[in-house]
């Protein structure tokens, strides 16, 4: 297996304007990753941020601007895709449809001029591999598949090679949920089987999750921060990641820093001094911020909570919880957790405690975190 | 026990599908646009095989009463008059034909695979100047197109009724089209998979373009078959003329004993093209709507 490393790589890409004129477009920006053999890395992000294009970049569709792609110690900016050893899932799955499934397996061994009988071996393993029902889809056309069935073809097709890199960009994004779900466990299932070092493009949160050792967030062309989920979801390094990694996304509120106390609208929370220093300065512009399993609210007023109106509830049976969204004074608002017995309804008043030990504090200027939970991130002072 | 007769069971036919008002109108708008498209085929042909007395009648009647093969007679007689046999004809627009065919899908295809699929500087450029050339016509360039044969000199030649007619930009533009939505990623996959550019383009685009060869093979076919004007300008020699001169060159100066066999000479000149349009024009309706791949 193979260690992929990524160093300052930069894709720019050049636009002309009806009128004449270029543009750059910087795809991707000083982008430094290592992935680690056997590893999977999950690559969120939202649309347009340069997932796809960094996944194009080390299957060496897309030649980098600036910037080495090294797979263990060896530069491979100019080895051709065919010998980077790489098998490529993509999102419309790309399978050939005037060749049956087996024919789209194996067109990989017919350029090499392989034996039919080492070709039907392999398929054979394959289809072992893939479970159940595989070898019936091997004598039909792409047309004639569904999508589930399509998109175990093109991981069929991906594995056959026996790659030493997997490249998957969004390769479950086409399909149903119920079927999103099933294939992700399967997919699991087979990365952990194979141990290859994978490199797996989603916008969606669940599946990095389940399939991802690491995730990396990206953002026009940047990653951000690359963690296990827990220590993101914990300990995220700037807003954006704070609001993209977490169901539902966090919700930001105003405040200022008074004394011992972090002031919004219509509420104020007590922190602590170490709190304190890492912010500094009083006039520094500050968003807070909070997880909603530490929003504890009641029904009845108490001493250090304050009072909201409940927006929306949304029940969520299969995580035994709902989530309770409320606002309070202009503009505020925010979610909190609770078990599916909770018995508010919309348009009832909560009283609300924000835990101050789990809040998130971030310098609204630069967005960058400065306290979440209990890491305080060292920030210079505005 | 009475011999009762086996009732037999009620068959069960297949399942009537309920015909709407409105698909009945449709229906009867269509057969009317047909039979109305079909009138001068029709008239063609009934006019092949009129005698004397009918072709002449006033008002003309429509279909024929006393068909008669006489006027095809009469033609051979028309064609055995001059010194080259009618056979001759028939080979030029059949073998000038089919060259072009085979030769406008053959540089078609290649011209149109890196128009649509790769990126070149002036790539945009060149085609926008070779589609721009789909609004000069023909009768435009002729005296340049006669220019250069002459110069080249291949008048009275196969070439100067082939070669300017290979690279066509309806041609290049129908397989651009066809091409272009091919999704870019199969092409990659095949890459990955060790494919070089030419094993790309045989192996995936070809396989995947067939629909669009048999539009352009109906098209081009049609264009050349009835081009009577670039024979008419670039042979001298009765021995290069193709069927439409031919035909032409009887029906000039006609006597009125010759619009018979003029008839039978138009309806002989037109059947290979009806028979390559029925053999081809399923794959032009699939032309039309292709919609891409599949997921």
């Amino acid at each position: 297996m193979v260690t992929v490393r990524l160093e300052n790589i930069e894709k720019v890409f050049e636009q002309k304007a009806p009128s004449g004129e270029v543009s750059k477009v910087y795809a991707l920006k000083n982008i430094n990753l290592t992935i680690h053999d056997g590893e999977t890395i999950a690559v969120v992000g939202p649309s347009g941020c340069g997932k796809s294009t960094l996944l194009r970049v080390i299957a060496g569709l897309e030649r980098p601007t600036d910037g080495n792609v090294y797979f263990d110690d060896k530069v491979v900016n100019d080895v051709e895709p065919k010998d980077r050893g790489i098998g490529i899932v993509f999102q419309n799955y790309a399978l050939y449809p005037h060749f049956k499934s087996k024919g789209n397996l194996s067109f990989f061994f017919k350029l090499r001029r392989v034996k039919e009988d080492v070709i039907n071996e392999r398929v054979r393993i394959t289809a072992e591999t893939l479970g159940v029902g595989f070898e019936e889809l091997l004598n039909r056309k792409p047309g004639q598949l569904s999508g589930g069935q399509q998109q175990r073809v093109a991981l069929g097709r991906c594995i056959i090679k026996e790659p030493t890199i997997f490249l998957l960009d969004e390769p479950l994004s086409n399909l149903d949920a119920k079927l999103r779900e099933r294939t992700r466990i399967e997919l699991k299932r087979l990365l952990r089987r194979f141990k290859v070092t994978t490199f797996y493009v989603t916008h969606d949160q669940v599946e990095a999750v389940t399939l991802g050792d690491r995730i990396a967030v990206m953002r026009s062309g940047q990653i951000l921060q690359v963690d296990p989920y827990r220590e993101i979801y914990k300990h995220p390094i700037n807003m954006f990641v704070a609001n993209f990694i977490g169901l539902p996304p966090m919700r930001f509120l105003d405040v200022e820093l008074k004394g011992q106390k972090l002031v919004g609208n219509g509420f104020e929370v007590e922190i602590s001094s170490d709190v304190v220093k890492a912010i500094g300065d009083e006039s520094r512009k500050l968003a807070a911020g909070i997880r909603p399993e530490h929003v504890e609210i009641k029904t009845t007023p108490e001493p250090g909570f304050f009072e909201a109106t409940v927006d929306v509830i949304e029940p969520l049976p299969n995580e035994g919880a709902n989530y309770v969204y409320f606002s309070f004074a202009e503009k505020a608002e925010s979610i909190a957790k609770t078990d599916l017995n909770w018995e508010g309804r919309v348009g009832d008043k909560i009283y609300v405690k924000l835990d101050p030990e789990k809040i998130y504090v971030f310098d609204k200027e630069t967005e960058e975190t400065i306290v979440a939970q209990d890491k305080i991130f060292s920030v210079v002072n505005a | 026990m009475s011999a009762k007769k086996r009732r037999k069971a009620p068959t069960r036919g297949k399942a009537v599908e309920r015909v709407t008002t409105g698909q009945i109108i449709i229906y009867a708008i269509l057969t009317i646009g047909a039979v109305i498209m079909s009138l001068p085929i029709v008239y063609m042909i009934s006019t092949a095989f009129k005698p004397a007395t009918e072709l002449l009648l006033y008002p003309p009647r429509f279909l024929v009463r006393m068909p008669t093969t006489k006027n095809f007679s009469d033609l051979a007689l028309a064609m055995g008059s001059t010194d080259t046999p009618f056979i001759r004809y028939m080979f030029n627009s059949a073998f000038v034909s089919t060259v072009v065919v085979i030769g406008t899908i053959v540089i078609s295809t290649l011209a149109a695979y890196p128009l649509a699929k790769h990126n070149f500087p002036g790539r945009n450029l060149i085609f926008q100047v070779i589609v721009s050339a789909l609004m000069i016509s023909s009768h435009v360039t002729m005296i340049p197109r006669y220019l250069v044969i002459r110069n080249t000199g291949w008048i009275d030649t196969y070439y100067a009724l082939i070669i300017p007619a290979l690279a066509g930009s309806y041609g290049l533009f129908l397989m651009k089209q066809f091409i272009e939505p091919i999704p870019n990623e199969m092409l990659e996959s095949a890459k990955m998979d060790g494919a070089s550019e030419w094993k790309i383009f045989t192996n995936i685009i070809l396989p995947l373009v067939k629909p669009a060869w048999a539009t352009l093979s109906i098209f081009t076919f049609i264009s050349t078959w009835n081009d009577f004007f670039t024979p008419l300008i670039m042979t001298k020699s009765d021995a290069m003329k193709t069927l439409p001169l031919a035909m032409r060159t009887i029906s000039d100066g006609l006597t009125i004993a010759r619009m018979g066999a003029a008839a039978a000479g138009s309806f002989l000149t037109t059947i290979p093209v009806i028979l390559v349009f029925i053999f081809f024009q399923r794959y032009v309706v699939e032309t039309m709507t292709y919609s891409g791949m599949k997921g």
